[in-house]
């Protein structure tokens, strides 16, 4: 048996000799002595294949660091059958918005990604709190659970632990949070500044108009700069006077209707190209009352009587509202574009952060029956695992059903090979979409729907739907397959 | 939804076809037949010649059918044999749920392009269900053809045994070579030289051993760069030792002849008195593929015996031509079942072949570790003595961690510590507990194939 004493040295002699080459075994090499020099090198090279990997051991280097366990998970972790499905899923979310749904249905459900098979990304932005204690693991960041958000320990806490806690500050005690976030705001960078701009949006009143002004004026950063003029603008504090006078110099009034006339304000009809960029341009910045007060009308009187023949123009008004209007103004626009039979998901999109969460799902229920839908928006507003009544309505939905319908038939294979494909991705999306907002009774009605249908429980098309169907309620039954 | 023996006829390409097919109707070589859950399908893995058995389904809507063995016919005498046991007796397929492999191909066919058997009057004509069930009368060989036959056969025996020891002879001087010119020569121009020699060595029917070294560049150059001159050092010895223990006949071992010519089919293992059988549950560790220069991809299954006994692990090692595109892998990486597994004769019995297996119901844990805490290379060590041409072997190592040495990953226990595979290392490991880990060790790094923790089981997936 090879010794690594008394062999190694003659090992590491030859080794220097073997890798520069020319040279042959030295004399004073008793053990190759009576063999010719090709011979012993031969010998002593398959010593040294051996004499290593028997007789050393790796030696584990001086900084070698462990890293603290995972974090107690706050909910329990997906069920073992459940994980090869979740992982293909994970694996299909193509983007973030389709993670965040998919990992928030789970969140809803009562449980949470195993993570050897997802872990969140380092701006866990936009994902559920549970995650948080996973996000600081992977930052590396020890800080102890519930620290108090003070000046003094600011720096202690994990930015999206931060941000949740300025939040929190700000609907509690919005000049605490005002303070705090006036003291601390230049030591972030810019995409952190933006976030926690943010969070001025939570009570935001007359009182953070000198921190915005400040920030309109002095950031170094364009979108925060840019964000600051918006929530100025909500106050009513930004659009000089000459803005909303050009602005309402680049519309006109009119009257409409044979028998009961109305007065109408529309945008001009012979402005050139130039023109047109700048009113769009105007109309997105100035605030919705110096507007009408430029065209000496209250607010609600302008939302009653504005017209636009182009659908980039109402959106660009309806996003000035959004930054800009009261809740009950907003609904008054939003109720005449339902009038009008004009609301649409994506303008209710626009509307998601100022209304509540019970407006918005009645407004795309009422939406839905109305025959409007599109799933990423209605995704993006109602979010994942709608209520089943909700969810029901959509299933029952012509607008849901009939595109489902025609898929599922290319699908099966009475459509050309090209049609097939195309009407394979319409399923796709589809399906992908109606699994994570529908309920889990909605998921299962739909997922016997498509089997009776033909297609096969197996079918990859129909993981989202098992998925969905296969997470339980309550964090109590967690989840079964 | 039951299948008339006239549409299987119908379905199938040629009458040779159903006859293979018939000739594949024993259960025994079936060790999973399974239809799903919500029906429309069924599936099967039938044991071929090599160590992984076919996996095979079919499509009860239209016959559409999916393989995982090279035949271009379509079906295949496997999906046949599958459609032929569903028409004779639909209980012996128990319910399941559809594995994974099964939902990626009917995420990739649709139903009118991917080929379902699709009957026409042209194709129904000339095939026969009951002629192909008709037994092939064999011939009698006289005497004196089989005397004939005897003699040629120790006659080539002979004068393989002599070219591969020219070969070798060959081999120790391109050795000899490589240390006089110098091997930071050699490793400037592994590729082509390893290429040469290796040719010389098909020449002389040495094949098994020519891909060894056709392996050298990748498994060499894949290490970190201090490491490469040692690993190549330690590769051309064993060569050495491989050259040494063949020419000596006296010690030629039948292990030792596998590295150089390959191994015995798996009819000769069964029938082999001194092969080792080992019954009990075995899980699935891992499965590696390796494109190999001589156009085939060498796929190598790991398997741990959950029983506790004296052998923890077979490898299951089967070959295919790369040209056919990527092969379905009969096994899912966790997978368990109950097994009598056969090993090849060896002092150092690893790799195996399946004789039978039965799913496997519950979860079995993992047995303890049979690495010895304070050292934990002592099973490599051990190995290498028994047969030191080994380079790769499988490790169930201790309670430990990942640990990182500045990015570079480490499995660390109480008395000892391993460099990991940098590309295979999966950072969610580093917040979890491992109670046992498995690791491939080529002696420079550990591949890291599948872990027990706090958290549950890990399997890499590569």
């Amino acid at each position: 048996m090879p010794s690594a004493e008394t062999d190694m040295p003659l090992i590491d002699a030859a080794r220097l000799r073997w890798m520069g080459g020319g040279g042959s075994q030295t004399g004073d090499d008793a053990f190759f002595a009576e063999t010719s020099d090709g011979e012993g090198q031969l010998r002593l090279l398959a010593l040294a294949a051996q004499l290593k990997p028997v007789c050393l051991r790796p030696r584990a280097p001086e900084d070698l660091q462990t890293q603290a366990l995972f974090p107690e998970p706050s909910l329990p972790l997906l069920a073992e059958p459940l994980r090869p499905l979740f992982r293909r899923l994970i694996k299909q979310a193509d983007t973030r918005q389709k993670s965040e749904g998919l990992i928030t249905l789970m969140t809803r459900r009562g449980v949470m990604a195993h993570p050897f098979d997802w872990l969140p990304p380092s701006d866990p932005t936009g994902y559920p709190d549970a995650y948080m204690p996973i996000s600081k693991w992977i930052a590396g960041v020890a800080s102890p659970e519930k620290t108090p958000l003070t000046a003094d320990t600011w720096d202690d806490l994990f930015p999206a632990e931060r941000r949740l806690a300025l939040e929190q500050l700000r609907h509690t005690d919005p000049t605490a949070g005002r303070s705090l976030l006036q003291e601390k705001f230049g030591t972030a960078p810019a995409e952190e500044r933006l976030r926690l701009v943010e969070t001025l949006t939570i009570r935001l009143s007359g009182d953070d108009q000198s921190l915005l002004e400040n920030l309109h004026a002095s950031d170094r950063s364009r979108k925060v700069k840019e964000r600051a003029r918006q929530l100025l603008a909500r106050l009513g504090a930004v659009g000089t006077a000459e803005d909303a006078i050009e602005l309402a110099r680049y519309f006109e009034t009119g009257k409409t209707g044979l028998l009961r006339r109305k007065s109408v304000i529309r945008v001009r009809k012979k402005l050139n190209s130039a023109q047109q960029r700048r009113a769009h341009e105007l109309l997105q910045s100035v605030p919705a009352l110096a507007f009408a007060e430029a065209l000496e009308l209250t607010v609600f009187e302008l939302i009653s009587s504005i017209e636009f023949t182009e659908e980039d123009w109402n959106q660009a008004f309806l996003a000035t509202l959004a930054e800009t209007a009261t809740e009950q103004d907003l609904l008054a626009y939003w109720q005449r574009l339902r009038d009008r039979d004009e609301a649409r998901f994506v303008h209710l999109e626009m509307l998601q952060d100022r209304l509540s969460r019970e407006t918005i799902l009645s407004e795309a229920h009422a939406l839905v029956a109305a025959g409007s839908f599109a799933l990423d928006a209605c995704l993006k507003v109602v979010g994942p695992d709608a209520p089943s009544s909700f969810s029901i309505a959509l299933l029952k939905a012509k607008t849901v059903r009939e595109p489902i319908a025609q898929a599922l038939e290319a699908h099966r294979g009475d459509a050309g090979a090209h049609s097939a494909n195309a009407m394979q991705h319409t399923l796709r999306m589809a399906l992908g979409g109606l699994g994570l907002i529908l309920s889990r009774e909605a998921a299962q009605l739909l997922l016997d729907d498509m089997t009776a249908g033909g297609l096969h429980l197996a079918d990859p098309l129909l993981d989202p739907l098992k998925f969905n169907a296969a997470l339980k309620k309550t964090a109590h039954e967690g989840a079964s397959p | 939804m039951t299948i008339s023996a006239k549409i299987i006829e119908d379905a199938a390409p040629d009458q040779a076809s159903l006859k293979a097919a018939t000739k594949l109707l024993k259960p025994a070589q079936w060790p999973v037949r399974m239809q799903a859950s919500g029906g429309g399908l069924i599936w099967g893995a039938c044991q071929g010649s090599g160590a992984n058995p076919y996996r095979v389904a079919v499509d009860l809507s239209d016959l559409g059918s999916k393989c995982s063995c090279p035949s271009r016919k379509f079906p295949c005498k496997h999906a046949l044999a599958l459609m032929l046991f569903w028409s004779a007796q639909q209980a012996d397929f128990s319910a399941g749920e559809t594995p994974e492999w099964i939902t990626d191909w009917l995420g990739r066919r649709r139903k009118s392009a991917s080929g379902a058997a699709k009957p026409t009057a042209e194709k129904a004509l000339g095939k026969s269900l009951q002629a192909a069930r008709e037994e092939d009368i064999p011939t009698a060989e006289d005497p004196k053809t089989q005397a004939r036959r005897q003699a040629a056969k120790i006659k080539r025996a002979q004068a393989t045994r002599q070219s591969i020891n020219d070969g070798l002879v060959e081999l120790e001087g391109w050795i000899a070579d490589q240390l006089r010119t110098g091997l930071t020569d050699l490793l400037g121009d592994l590729t082509a030289r390893c290429r040469r020699i290796a040719s010389r060595l098909v020449d002389a029917k040495a094949g098994t051993l020519a891909a060894r070294i056709d392996g050298f560049p990748s498994h060499i150059l894949e290490l970190p760069a201090r490491d490469r001159p040692d690993a190549l050092i330690s590769a051309l010895g064993k060569l050495v030792l491989i050259s040494r223990g063949w020419r000596n006949e006296e010690i030629t071992s039948a292990a030792l002849k596998r590295e150089i010519v390959g191994a015995e089919p798996r009819d000769t293992l069964l029938q082999a008195q001194d092969a080792v059988h080992q019954n009990g549950y075995w899980e699935v560790l891992a499965s590696r593929e390796e494109n190999r220069r001589d156009g085939l991809i060498a796929r190598s299954t790991w398997l741990l015996c959950l029983s506790n006994q004296d052998r923890q692990f077979a490898l299951l090692q089967d070959f295919y031509p790369a040209s056919l595109g990527a092969q379905g892998n009969g096994f899912s990486p966790g997978e368990q079942f109950h097994a009598e597994v056969v090993f090849y004769p060896a002092d150092l019995p690893l790799r195996a072949q399946i004789v039978e297996r039965t799913s496997c119901s519950e979860y079995v844990g993992w047995p303890g570790s049979t690495t010895s805490d304070t050292d934990i290379l002592e099973p490599y060590a051990d190995a290498l003595i028994a047969e030191p041409w080994h380079t790769t072997l499988p490790l169930h190592l201790p309670r430990g961690r990942i640990a990182l040495s500045g990015s570079d990953p480490w499995w660390q226990g109480n008395h000892g510590a391993l460099p990991l595979v940098d590309a295979a290392f999966d950072r969610s490991l580093l917040g979890a507990e491992l109670s046992g880990a498995v690791v491939l060790w080529n002696g420079f790094q550990a591949d890291l194939l599948a872990a027990e923790s706090n958290l549950g089981r890990y399997h890499a997936e590569r």
